[in-house]
């Protein structure tokens, strides 16, 4: 095997490596804040990013980036003013963006931006990928306790004078970012299950939430490695197959817990 | 007295209805200060705008200084499945940096008192959602102490707990006060209560009906204006339990 072939079979490894950890670790707080389906608004306002620098022919990153940020300014923005309710937001959110994205890419390009594309991964979404996965987990692990809190208890924390507003922030850009670093490899369709299917797998027997936390990033990871390893082996397309793996682990958990539940 | 905080001509509506208006008074340093007045007049209104919980108010509200302070909420709505253990929701206090993925021993041993104190130290890693009403409050009321707070807001701290443990729970919080001079602000529906420990009393029904030392404002008269027709049982039962009491 020479260099361009290992470097070729290590990108996709590398970045699902990323999000197998990242992804989950966001999830178990947008699960406990009740936020789960926030990434299918962001994942869905990114594709018109995705469109629109195809249109313009600017970097495809750059548009995902760019996007993912303001969806996350925008949807906290309104989030916090009104009285529309955060699902009747994310419904707007999600299907304007999902309308025009769909008017501005056409066929085959569509159909990546929905599924994920390992092929179109380049060296920089590598390296790009890896350092936001770093700077995700690291603040996630650092201030835990913080995000639970708000997460718990917002009225408690504020008394304990956490900056309740700054860390829902926060937490709505770390969310945008991953959701943005997920986009290539398993498509706007189902970024969303790698954010929600691990977190939910670890929370059905989880009495910690350090415990949900360690436990969905083992998911993640579980999920993203033997996702690849079948997209290797069926040369199946590698959003629907790491999000049906997971799914599958989900499933399996919820299964064994039932049965082990009732006879305990 | 130094003075901690001051309402001043202090106005809250609800969903467009006024709720509390003209409401003003001080709260000094080492008060047990006992809000009450009948269901709806708006106490825990009061007691979350003073905590900067709720922002929509008008008239004024100022902190002289602000002590190291804790609130036990009335309620709290929470999933049942939520992923926390009692050790963890201490945690959220004390566990600063990392140490909330691994508490010290002394981090441990404190909560564990804490929790031995209101009698459900055995409690330490059990999930909220697993514990009753009672055990979650008292969980809530070992919780406001576990930093030394100058300061604590309790929302009718005795609500779902049964007698024999309530006497209790106001025993310790009296004793706390007279230890440390913790100032207290606590609603409560129980006079009984009122004329046993607090040092200062403000009646509500939408106005401010009364302040002052209660066993001088709570006459028969502003019973009945804070209360309407159903006072007088209230008013003999408080008499009643300070008489068991005293005697």
């Amino acid at each position: 095997m020479n260099l361009t072939d290992l470097l070729n079979n290590l990108y996709p490894i590398l970045i699902s490596l990323s999000l197998g950890l990242s992804l989950p670790l966001i999830g178990v707080f947008a699960i406990l804040r009740r936020e789960a389906l926030l990434s299918d608004a962001l994942a869905h306002v990114i594709l018109l990013g995705i469109a629109l620098a195809i249109t313009f022919k600017i970097n495809v990153m750059v548009g995902i980036l760019v996007f993912a940020g303001l969806a996350g300014l925008a949807i906290y923005a309104v989030k916090n003013r009104g009285n529309l309710g955060l699902d009747a937001i994310v419904g707007v959110f999600f299907t304007t963006s999902l309308a025009l994205g769909s008017l501005l890419i056409e066929g085959e390009e569509l159909l990546e931006a929905f599924l994920g594309d390992l092929e179109k991964i380049t060296r920089g979404d590598v390296i790009l990928s890896v350092i936001l996965a770093a700077v995700i987990v690291a603040t996630l692990i650092a201030k835990f306790r913080e995000f639970a809190f708000i997460s718990f208890a917002p009225d408690l924390a504020k008394v304990d004078k956490l900056n309740v507003k700054k860390y829902e922030l926060f937490f709505v850009l770390l969310l945008s970012l991953g959701v943005a670093m997920g986009i290539q490899l398993v498509g706007t369709l189902l970024i969303s299950a790698l954010v929600i299917i691990p977190a939910a797998t670890a929370k059905i027997f989880s009495f910690q939430i350090r415990a949900m936390a360690a436990w969905s990033m083992v998911f993640g990871l579980t999920t993203v490695l033997a996702g690849l390893a079948v997209v290797n082996f069926l040369g199946s397309p590698p959003g629907p197959t790491i999000i049906l793996v997971s799914s599958a682990i989900f499933f399996l958990i919820f299964l064994l817990h039932s049965i082990f539940k009732t006879h305990s | 007295m130094e003075k901690l905080i001051s309402i001043k001509n202090l106005g809250v509506a609800f969903n467009q209805k006024p709720v509390l208006k003209n409401i003003t008074f001080d709260i000094n340093q080492g008060d047990i200060l006992a809000v009450i007045g009948p269901n709806g007049s708006g106490k825990t209104l009061l007691i979350r705008s003073i905590l900067g919980l709720n922002e929509n108010y008008t008239g004024e509200i100022v902190w002289h200084h602000r002590p190291e302070t804790s609130y036990v909420p009335q309620k709290m709505a929470f999933e049942k499945g939520f992923p926390l253990t009692v050790k963890e929701f201490f945690l959220f206090e004390i566990g600063r940096n990392l140490s909330f993925w691994k508490p010290s021993l002394k981090m441990e041993n404190e909560i564990k008192k804490r929790l031995d104190e209101v009698k459900i130290g055995h409690l330490i890693d059990h999930r909220l959602g697993d514990l009753s009403q009672g055990e979650v409050q008292r969980m809530f009321i070992a919780r406001s102490l576990l930093e030394q707070p100058k300061l604590i807001f309790f929302d009718e701290p005795a609500a779902g707990i049964d007698i024999s443990t309530e006497a209790t729970v106001y025993q310790l919080l009296y004793d706390i006060h007279q230890k440390n001079g913790l100032t207290m602000v606590l609603v409560s529906h129980e006079l009984s209560v009122v004329y046993r420990f607090a040092t200062k009393v403000v009646c509500l029904n939408k106005d401010l009906i009364c302040q002052g030392v209660p066993q001088e404002v709570l006459t028969p008269e502003a019973l009945k204006e804070i209360y309407g027709h159903h006072h007088t049982s209230v008013y003999k039962h408080a008499h009643n339990f300070e008489h068991d009491h005293t005697s």
